[in-house]
């Protein structure tokens, strides 16, 4: 391990700042705050307390404490605390990417930068406000630890302990620590039982946690069956932009690999087959390959630039450059704009909305009634794992009117339905006699 | 004769028992037929729309031309059991040449063959019985071909224009050749090898494919394999997930973690992105990513990986192994032949409401998936829409999909093209809201619901 490169935070601090430049407007973030506001008061929510559909159910705490330290920012600055939090988080998680490569290749910032685009580009479809941004910095950080030998085995006990609080990702850093282990003791074999300890470690630091074993349920579930009707659990498409870019990092890797002369170790296998594989099953997943891919792309890439070098910068040199970065991270948060964008939710139709139980809300609108009207429990919501199946079954069949739909609205007793202007139901539900309480171009308030 | 040489025309003949084994049922071989069989007795191309109501008359073109003649051939001399036998045809010659190209670089058989067999595996996703089991066929033999000429024998470059001829006629996937043969002469011009007659011959071979005004262009090809419509299964990226993407993973990371161990020549990484680029892009083209990783597959794996270097290159079965496979391959096919299927499968389509369809009139409005059977097999009623897609977009497939997903104007909808007959599935918002409205139920099965406007 060494220092990390003042480039390396420089680079960082205005990506950063650029990430600053996004509304505060993700349709998770307020149920993340609202958890996490309760775990901080003592409560931590093991049990539904925000819907009248799973009311009181088990629900994962696999992310308290990232929903907790989202509260948090929130509570020391309000939403512009929220939108601090991310660009220190995508200040790091770029810094350390940078810094990985630089590791590799020394003194040669324009590889470092070839080698890391394709992992900055790709992590900026999740510069969201949700734990898994923390999640990504993690998986980031275990890249560059499992190049440091065997101290960087040590760091990724503690590490995964903390990650494993903040976001079910931690499941891949485990894996892919369990994988380094074996690929060392393979090659290592006459050290090989140093590595039980570590990896037994490794396993024991994720279940440290409030949810115990059933964190891994909760990550095994997720992973081996993706929700495929959420945009980002779905296939990688690489007509879209984060596919065409995932795609050219595919192409990067299998041309580096090919056009190479050094066979690649055991250990960089074990690292960047599994994540492609992971990477190839969800939209969401992609960035994990480009990060991954950074040590092996920037040990292979050539160097147009070779007289580009990066001097050391030291004593005063990088003090200033590291307050240069401080700055600029601090100015952007204050500069930008630390209100939610709520041009996306149903703000105006909320008068119309009856309070208590009762409303059939959209998806996507579920974790920003939470916040925005905490009197009326939600149907469904971002959390979608407490609602499946019987709930989000119900509740498909009713927004798309499938056949039978009035029975079961009639069932759930829904009062209410707060949906979408083009959603089948919204214009169905009308001509069946429901009563139009509010209407414009973003939402529909329907009342029975 | 080797084993060595025996492998290919064994691969075939299994692959050809293998993929005789099912009825035919995809949904769009039937308009595939019913075009040939107008075109075979109308003496002549079919331009212009004669299937449905909403497009009637109107010029279009899915190209593929040959390929429906050819379908309806095998269908005129031996029924549905002449589609099963030219299915088993283009599989076995897939097969075949898939075989040749992975054993061309000297490859251990015992190295390649279970390469070929997963290959071959991840191809059954386009085993149907459509146009497209030419590009099956065709896209391995120019490989196997390339491949050869790459290797010294330059004179089979002569075969190519006439094959991409042929193919343009066939299926719409001869794009996929046409870069085939490009991306060798691009490998030439790399080499300084032969450089010229590569070149001419890709010239040649992307001038023959305009000579014929009868076939999917060049431009229709391309914009397709770009902007697949992901409303289509078959076109949406591959799902890792399911037991063919998992496959499909399996090829992509070995051919990663292979080259990331032996490296490899800018001929694998010519053919390579490209058409991991393809795969990914839509699942029916997963196949052809792995065809192509065959051939790098069985050449790079004994130098990736140890164990494989233990089968050594060129260790071949005994003679009495041999003789045994040649015995149960040749009892395989026999079988497979005396026990063809002779009938189409009907279970997934509404066969029980043909009889009130044909004794009903007025517009119909289909499932999309229907389209092609009924087409088929109720000629008498025009279908709203079916599996050609093209001349439906972008207005028919857009209003389809408003009437029966309950879109804000589906009523408008249903008024403007006059629908009187809705052949749905009956989990469809639409049939729930007509007969909430009044429709009658002309009759209704476990997977179909036919109404009638009252």
């Amino acid at each position: 391990m060494t220092r990390v490169s003042t480039f390396a935070i420089v680079l960082g601090s205005l990506f950063g700042a650029l990430a600053s430049l996004q509304p505060i407007a993700d349709s998770d973030l307020f149920w993340h705050v609202e958890s996490g506001r309760r775990t901080l008061a003592g409560a931590l929510p093991r049990t539904d307390v925000f819907s009248w559909t799973v009311a009181g159910a088990p629900v994962f705490t696999d992310q308290w404490l990232g929903d907790a330290l989202l509260a948090a920012a929130r509570a020391v600055a309000d939403w512009r605390g929220v939108l601090a939090l991310r660009v220190v988080a995508v200040a790091v998680l770029v810094a350390v990417i940078v810094d990985t490569a630089l590791a590799i290749r020394p003194g040669r910032p324009s590889v470092a930068v070839a080698a890391a685009l394709p992992a900055i580009a790709l992590s900026r479809f999740a510069w969201t406000d949700r734990p898994e941004l923390l999640g990504l910095l993690c998986f980031a950080i275990l890249v560059r630890l499992l190049r440091s030998g065997d101290r960087g085995l040590l760091l990724a006990i503690p590490l995964l302990f903390i990650w494993a609080q903040l976001h079910g990702s931690y499941a891949l850093g485990l894996a892919l620590v369990l994988a380094a282990c074996g690929a060392r003791a393979a090659t290592e074999r006459r050290e090989r039982w140093r590595f039980v300890p570590i990896a037994s470690a490794a396993i024991v630091a994720t279940l440290l946690g409030p949810s115990g074993i059933s964190t891994w349920t909760s990550s095994g579930g997720h992973f081996l069956a993706p929700p495929r009707y959420i945009a980002e659990e779905g296939v990688p498409d690489v007509s879209t932009l984060p596919g065409a870019l995932f795609f050219v990092t595919l192409a990067l890797v299998m041309a580096a690999a090919l056009f190479s002369r050094r066979p690649a170790t055991p250990r960089d296998l074990a690292l960047l087959v599994p994540v492609a594989f992971v990477s190839l099953t969800a939209a969401r997943h992609m960035p994990l390959l480009a990060i991954a891919a950074v040590p092996f792309l920037a040990e292979r890439f050539p160097d147009p630039l070779g007289k580009w070098r990066d001097r050391r910068t030291e004593g005063i040199g990088r003090a200033v450059a590291l307050a240069a970065s401080v700055a600029i991270a601090v100015l952007a948060v204050a500069l930008a704009d630390g209100h939610v964008d709520e041009s996306g939710y149903p703000r105006a139709a909320l008068a119309a909305v009856p309070s208590g139980p009762g409303l059939l809300n959209r998806y996507e609108w579920g974790g920003w009634l939470m916040y925005a009207a905490p009197a009326t429990p939600v149907f469904i919501d971002g959390r979608l794992f407490p609602y499946v199946p019987s709930v989000l079954d119900d509740y498909g069949s009713i927004i798309n009117a499938h056949p039978g739909w009035e029975a079961v609205a009639l069932r759930r007793n829904v009062r209410a339905m707060l949906v979408r202007p083009t959603d089948a139901i919204a214009g169905r539900a009308a001509e069946r006699g429901w009563r139009i309480a509010y209407r414009d171009d973003l939402a529909v308030v329907l009342v029975r | 004769m080797t084993g060595r040489r025996l492998a290919p025309l064994l691969v075939a003949l299994t692959a050809f028992a293998v993929a005789v084994a099912r009825p035919p049922s995809d949904p769009d071989m039937f308009w595939h037929l019913a075009s040939g069989r107008w075109m075979v007795d109308h003496r002549d191309i079919l331009r212009l729309d004669q299937f449905s109501s909403t497009i009637d008359g109107q010029p279009y073109s899915v190209g593929e031309w040959l390929g429906e003649v050819v379908l309806y051939g095998a269908y005129a001399i031996g029924g549905w059991g002449g589609i099963v036998v030219l299915r088993g045809s283009l599989v076995a010659v897939a097969a075949f040449f898939l075989t040749r190209a992975s054993l061309a670089s000297g490859a251990s058989p015992r190295v390649a063959l279970p390469i070929v067999v997963l290959a071959l595996l991840l191809s059954t996703i386009v085993w149907t019985d459509r146009p497209h089991l030419f590009t099956l066929a065709f896209f391995p033999l120019l490989l196997d071909l390339l491949l050869r000429v790459r290797a010294g024998a330059t004179r089979w470059l002569a075969a190519v224009p006439p094959l991409l001829l042929v193919w343009t006629d066939l299926h719409g996937g001869y794009a996929l050749g046409l870069a085939l043969v490009a991306l060798f002469a691009v490998d030439a011009l790399v080499r300084r090898d032969r450089a010229r007659a590569f070149v001419v011959t890709a010239a040649a071979a992307a001038v023959v494919t305009l000579l014929d005004p009868g076939s999917l262009g060049i431009g229709a090809a391309v914009a397709h394999a770009a902007a697949p419509p992901r409303f289509i299964v078959e076109e949406l990226p591959p799902d890792v997930l399911t037991p063919a993407g998992l496959l499909f993973a399996a090829f992509v990371l070995g051919t990663i973690a292979v080259s990331m161990r032996a490296g490899g020549t800018a001929l694998d990484a010519l053919l390579l992105i490209p058409l991991l680029w393809l795969a990914l892009s839509a699942r029916r083209d997963m196949p052809y990513f792995a065809m192509a990783a065959v051939p790098y597959l069985a050449r790079e794996l004994p130098r990736a990986l140890p164990a494989a270097r233990r089968a050594g290159p060129r260790s071949g079965p005994r003679r009495g192994v041999l003789a045994g496979a040649v015995v149960g391959v040749a009892a395989m096919v026999l079988v497979s032949i005396v026990s063809l299927p002779a009938a189409v499968d009907e279970n997934a389509y509404p066969s029980g409401a043909l009889a009130a369809l044909r004794a009903g009139s007025g517009v119909l409005l289909n499932e999309y998936d229907w389209g092609g059977y009924l087409i088929w097999r109720a000629p008498e009623r025009p279908v709203f829409i079916d599996g050609r897609l093209l001349p439906y977009l972008p207005r028919v497939f857009a209003d389809w999909n408003a009437a029966v997903r309950l879109a804000p104007r589906w009523r408008d909808v249903l008024e403007r093209y006059r629908v009187t007959t809705v052949l749905l599935k009956p989990d469809r918002p639409l049939v729930g809201a007509l007969r909430e409205d009044g429709w009658r139920e002309s009759g209704s099965g476990a997977d179909w619901v036919l109404l009638t406007r009252p």
